[in-house]
C-alpha cells in the first residue's frame, strides 16, 4: 500500500475532516516536525474532473479544521513510510516557514487580462562589474521581470490593506497577462472581492477577475534554495 | 451582460485554458530509454539533461544568495563565470551530438516546472 | 503522450472556468514531494532516479547540522 499525500499540517485537525478522495480513511503521520495528511492507496488516481474536485474537497475540509495547511500537489503517491520521511525531512525547514506564513490565511487568485504594458527597459549593470557578476545580475533581473505585473498597479491601493503575501506569474497567453495569487487573512475574501470591483474602473482597460478563497496552494510552492 | 462582454469572457477563459494546457506536465514518472539505433546520442542526451538540471538548480541558488547578499563580490564573480562556462560547455557538447537546448528537457514533471 | 497527460488534456478541453481554477491549483501548485525519472533499457524500466532529494540547498543542510 502506498501513501497518497493531501497536505502538510502543523497539528492534528480539531474536528472531523472526513475521508479521502477514494473514501479511504485519512491518517496523520508525524514526520520531521510536521504532520502529513495521507490516505492509503494502491495506485495513483486517474486525472478526471471527479478526482480533481474530490481531492480539492479533501484539502478544503482539512483547511476548515486546522489553522495552517500546505496543500500537496495532486497525484503525489509515495511508496511507504520511508519515502514519506525522506521527502519531508529534506524540506522540513522550508515547510515550517511556509506553514508559519499561511497560518490563519487563505488564497485569492487574480487573473489579469488585457494588453501588455510597456516593458521597463533593463538597467545595464555598472560597467566595472566582471562578466560572471553581470551574468548572474542578468538572470536575477529576468527572474524579477517574470514575476512583475506592473499592469496591476492601479488596483494595488485597493488590495494592499488585505494582502499578506503575493506570488505572481506572467503569461504569454493573450489576453491573459498574468496570474497573481494573494494570501489574505481568513474571512476577508468578501472584502477582497469588493476591493477588486471598486478598483476596476481605475484598472481599465486592463481587467482583473478574482476567484477564491482557496486553500493556499500557491504558497506551498517549493522555492529552490 | 451584453453580448460583447460574453465574448470577452469566453476569450479570457480560453486563454487560461491554453496556458494551463501548456503547463500541465506528465503526472507519471517520465521515462528515459536508450535508443538502440543511436545509443551514444541517447546517453549524451541523458547525461547532458541531468547536468543541465543541476546547473539550473545551482544557478537558482546562486541568484537567491546574490539577492540576499550572502555572497561576497568575489564569490559572485567566480560562481557567475563558472555557471556561464558550464552553460557554454553543455551547449558545445550537445551540438556535437546534434542536440539542441530544447532536447535537454527530460520533462521532469513537477520538478521541471520549478525551473 | 503519456496516459496521465492525455487525461489532463481531456479534462482541460472540457473544463469550465471553475474546474480550470482547480486544475491550476492542483496540477500546477502545491508542495512537490516526488520528482522521479524512470530509467530503463530495451523498454524495461530498471531504476528510479529520486531527484526530489536534490531539492535541498547546501546552506540549509549545513544549518541543520550545526543547529
Amino acid at each position: 500500500m502506498s501513501h497518497y499525500v493531501y497536505a502538510v499540517l502543523t497539528e492534528p485537525p480539531r474536528g472531523d475532516a472526513g475521508a479521502g478522495l477514494d473514501a479511504e480513511p485519512l491518517r496523520f503521520v508525524p514526520v520531521a516536525g510536521v504532520l502529513a495528511a495521507v490516505g492509503d492507496m494502491a495506485a495513483r488516481p486517474a486525472v478526471s474532473p471527479a478526482t480533481l474536485r474530490a481531492h480539492d474537497a479533501v484539502v478544503r475540509r482539512l483547511a476548515a479544521v486546522v489553522d495552517a495547511i500546505l496543500p500537496v500537489r495532486f497525484g503525489t503517491l509515495l511508496d511507504g513510510e520511508r519515502a514519506l520521511a525522506d521527502a519531508l525531512a529534506a524540506r522540513a525547514p522550508r515547510l515550517r516557514a511556509a506553514l508559519a506564513l499561511v497560518a490563519g490565511r487563505e488564497q485569492m487568485t487574480l487573473r489579469v487580462f488585457g494588453e501588455p504594458g510597456p516593458v521597463a527597459p533593463a538597467e545595464p549593470p555598472p560597467g566595472e562589474l566582471g562578466p560572471g557578476t553581470r551574468y548572474l545580475e542578468g538572470r536575477l533581473r529576468r527572474a524579477h521581470r517574470d514575476a512583475a505585473v506592473p499592469e496591476l498597479g492601479p488596483l494595488r491601493p485597493w488590495l494592499a490593506p488585505l494582502v499578506r503575501a503575493e506570488a505572481a506569474q506572467r503569461h504569454d497567453a493573450a489576453p491573459l497577462l498574468a496570474s497573481v495569487y494573494h494570501l489574505v487573512d481568513r474571512g476577508t475574501a468578501p472584502a477582497y472581492l469588493e476591493a477588486v470591483a471598486a478598483g476596476a474602473p481605475a484598472l481599465a482597460p486592463v481587467r482583473a477577475s478574482a476567484t477564491g478563497p482557496w486553500p493556499p496552494y500557491a504558497f506551498a510552492a517549493e522555492q529552490l534554495g | 451582460m451584453t453580448p460583447r462582454d460574453a465574448r470577452i469572457d469566453v476569450q479570457e477563459i480560453d486563454s487560461l485554458r491554453a496556458e494551463l494546457e501548456r503547463r500541465v506536465h506528465d503526472l507519471a514518472p517520465p521515462r528515459w530509454n536508450a535508443d538502440p539505433e543511436d545509443v551514444q546520442r541517447s546517453v549524451a542526451r541523458l547525461v547532458l539533461t541531468l547536468v543541465e538540471f543541476l546547473r539550473q538548480l545551482m544557478e537558482r541558488q546562486a541568484i537567491r544568495r546574490m539577492d540576499a547578499q550572502t555572497l561576497s563580490p568575489e564569490e559572485t564573480e567566480r560562481i557567475g563565470l563558472a555557471l556561464m562556462r558550464l552553460e557554454e560547455t553543455i551547449r558545445d557538447i550537445g551540438a556535437r551530438f546534434g542536440l539542441e537546448p530544447e532536447d535537454l528537457n527530460l520533462d521532469l514533471g513537477p520538478l521541471g516546472r520549478l525551473i | 503522450m503519456s496516459p496521465a497527460r492525455e487525461e489532463a488534456r481531456a479534462v482541460l478541453e472540457q473544463a469550465d472556468a471553475s474546474l480550470l481554477e482547480v486544475v491550476d491549483n492542483l496540477l500546477n501548485k502545491g508542495v512537490v514531494l516526488s520528482g522521479d525519472v524512470m530509467v530503463g533499457l530495451a523498454g524495461v524500466d530498471l531504476i528510479y532516479l529520486r531527484l526530489s532529494l536534490l531539492l535541498c540547498a547546501a546552506d540549509r543542510v549545513l544549518e541543520e547540522r550545526r543547529g
